[in-house]
């Protein structure tokens, strides 16, 4: 589904990504882990298309296309999703019918039928429910006023309703507490299947307690130094980032 | 009143304009009006034609020629039924006033009022009415609003009774007409009271039926105690016409105003509204919102007055600017001595969509009171670059994306407009040109 082939990138001329290279496959659950400033978000900014951020060498081919050749709308079209860390908010635009404009665009993309507000209401109402979100989350603007913990539920509701190929999760369980972790990490189980992907970009081993991933990727520097299973993980939640050290 | 330097271009202004004001003293005007239109025309002589370091004129080419080379629009002229039908907001059918020129279109016109609790009447023979008028005129420091007085030739009252309470809107229209080689002056001149206790919506519709219209209308809203009024402002203008609307409101204990102004911009629309919250605990909530393209402008010059005690004001600003737009605000806030415990906030936003626009920004605060929460802010700037790739990474292309971002900077003020007709046909107005 995903190849990424020694990706250099950066921005404002800092290169932060030293050839990264992953792959990533149907049905597939990776994790990305890495202390503060080791690349985790760079990557997963220049995986959506950050115009801020500049590749300087390397591929990524995700399903069958360069990814690096498509605008940030087309890579979101063919199925990427980026659950952001700190989502924007966006006064004046409705929470619900911004989710129901950015579903049409891609039901009419892929063929299928447009939700009229009525029956995307609906749509929009089960998915809240499994999220435990409040209806009263509908009518706000995107984002604004939200608390952290309902940001990224909000996040994971676009996923929900999106149905990405593949989801990066960028820092998704920063800012929420115990309770709120184990709603979003349900949910984002829930929403896994054989034919889509997911990435877990995080700093702390502790969401991988909800979501066990297949493959765990310890970044550095802007390189992946170690790549293990769940295991890595656990090593990494008793041991820290110490192992990057024994690593250089 | 400001004193000006006579320059040779504003010694200029100023004899057209008396040339104009002797020629209509001897065929048009309106005797019972005269000492108004004296009073008004001796202030214009004294204070000087303004230029642009005149404090109420910063950012306004008041050296514009069409501003004083006018002739007076022809009256009465009318329109044609559909025409005037659709300037009709929906649910305003039978509580509609037309005013063409400044005059009252009894024909157009369609107004019941049950048990005549709410009146529409000429000033001409109201001597309480005119004498509002002609002190109003004695204070008066807007040149163009001086104008107004000086060729006033008709005036009209619209009466709100006591505890009167409307679920619906009364629909003002002002049209301007202006043909021929001169833009065409009308002076509309409006004294809306609202008494104690009413509960009110008013929508007061600018409409430029020619490129040549040149509209100068006078509003004066004096509010009740525990009055509430929504009030609702559009402006519609030509490519070339002139608006220059000056709105005094005035506000008595407990009284609430809420004024959303929306304007599309022509050659130049200024407005200019005074506000006193004279009664304690009086609120008023303000609201103005443009989009222009090409060479449009809008102007907004508010000065509100904090006179009493616990009075709350909340001033919100939104421009999107075009091509070669200009717009400006410049709005002040005085708290007077004793008018402890107000609490007052203005924001202004500017959106640009391109380096040839221009927006200004003046929010002010005179504070002559202790005890009082008092802020202002002021921003012009482009789209976000963060909530543009926000929007993409959902599947908007760049052209979706920036429609989004733009549309919604406009709609957090336009969707605070209380009446859905007025709201859907100001969403079309102003909306339709962020269309590439």
């Amino acid at each position: 589904m995903l190849e990424i082939k020694d990706l250099y990138a950066g921005i404002e001329g800092n290169e932060i990504l030293k050839g990264i290279s992953l792959s990533v496959n149907k049905g597939e659950i990776h994790a990305v882990m890495g202390p503060n400033g080791s690349g985790k978000s760079t990557l997963s900014n220049v995986l959506a298309g950050h115009p801020s951020y500049t590749v300087n060498k390397g591929t990524v081919v995700f399903e069958g296309d360069d990814l690096l050749a498509l605008p940030p709308e087309e890579r979101a079209l063919k199925g990427l999703f980026l659950a952001y860390q700190y989502p924007v908010e966006i006064p004046g635009v409705g929470n619900a019918e911004f989710m129901r404009m950015a579903y049409n665009v891609k039901a009419k993309k892929e063929g299928r039928e447009e939700l009229d507000p009525l029956d995307f209401d609906e749509l929009l109402s089960d998915k809240m429910e499994i999220l435990g979100m409040d209806a009263k989350y509908k009518e706000r603007a995107v984002n604004e006023g939200f608390s952290g913990g309902e940001k990224k539920k909000n996040e994971i509701l676009q996923m929900a309703l999106l149905e990405p190929k593949l989801t990066i999760l960028d820092e998704i369980d920063s800012g929420l507490d115990i309770d709120a972790l184990r709603i979003v990490a349900e949910s984002i189980q829930k929403l896994g299947s054989d034919k889509n992907a997911l990435i877990i970009i995080t700093h702390f081993p502790r969401i991988l307690k909800y979501i066990k991933p297949h493959y765990v990727h310890v970044i550095s520097s802007g390189r992946i130094i170690k790549s293990g299973g769940i295991d890595l993980a656990m090593e990494l939640e008793s041991r820290g980032y110490d192992i990057i050290k024994e690593k250089n | 009143m400001q004193t000006t330097n006579i320059t040779k271009g504003s010694q200029a202004h100023l004899e057209r304009i008396k040339e104009r004001f002797d020629g209509f003293m001897k065929s048009g005007a309106n005797p019972a009006f005269r000492e108004i239109n004296e009073l008004a025309s001796g202030l214009i002589k004294t204070a000087g034609y303004p230029h642009r370091t005149h404090e109420m004129f910063t950012f306004v080419n008041t050296a514009d020629p069409s501003l004083t080379f006018f002739d007076i629009a022809e009256q009465p002229i009318s329109l044609d039924d559909d025409t005037a039908r659709s300037l009709v907001y929906r649910g305003c059918e039978n509580s509609v006033l037309f005013f063409i020129n400044g005059s009252l279109d009894r024909r157009l016109s369609s107004f019941y009022s049950k048990d005549g609790k709410i009146s529409i009447s000429p000033v001409e023979q109201n001597q309480a009415a005119k004498r509002e008028i002609l002190e109003r005129t004695k204070s008066e420091k807007d040149i163009f609003a001086l104008l107004n007085a000086a060729f006033m030739k008709e005036a009209f009252l619209l009466d709100v009774n006591d505890g009167v309470s409307t679920e619906g809107f009364i629909q003002l229209i002002f049209a301007a007409s202006g043909s021929g080689e001169s833009p065409a002056l009308s002076t509309p001149h409006i004294l809306i009271r609202i008494g104690e206790g009413a509960d009110i919506g008013i929508i007061v519709r600018f409409i430029s039926l020619d490129e040549r219209a040149f509209s100068i209308p006078a509003l004066s809203i004096s509010a009740g105690e525990g009055s509430k009024i929504k009030y609702i402002c559009v402006h519609e203008g030509c490519e070339d016409s002139r608006h220059l609307i000056k709105t005094f409101v005035s506000l008595s204990k407990d009284a609430h105003f809420t004024c959303i102004t929306a304007s599309n911009g022509s050659a130049l629309v200024r407005h200019n509204y005074e506000i006193h919250l004279h009664g304690e605990g009086a609120e008023t909530d303000f609201n103005a919102v443009s989009i222009l393209k090409e060479k449009e402008q809008a102007h907004n010059y508010v000065r509100l007055h904090h006179e009493a005690m616990g009075c709350i004001s909340r001033l919100r600003f939104r421009n999107i600017l075009k091509d070669k737009a200009r717009a400006s605000v410049d709005s002040t806030v005085v708290v007077h001595p004793g008018a402890k415990l107000s609490d007052s906030n203005q924001i202004m936003k500017s959106l640009m969509l391109s380096p040839d626009a221009k927006a200004d920004s003046k929010p002010n605060l005179m504070i002559y009171a202790d005890d009082v929460k008092c802020t202002h802010g002021s921003a012009v700037g482009q789209i976000d670059p963060e909530q543009l790739f926000y929007l993409k990474t959902r599947c908007f292309s760049q052209d979706m994306a920036q429609r989004i971002l733009t549309t919604s900077f406009a709609d957090e003020i336009i969707g605070k407009i209380p009446f859905a007709p007025a709201r859907d046909g100001v969403r079309k107005m102003l909306l339709g040109k962020l269309e590439r």
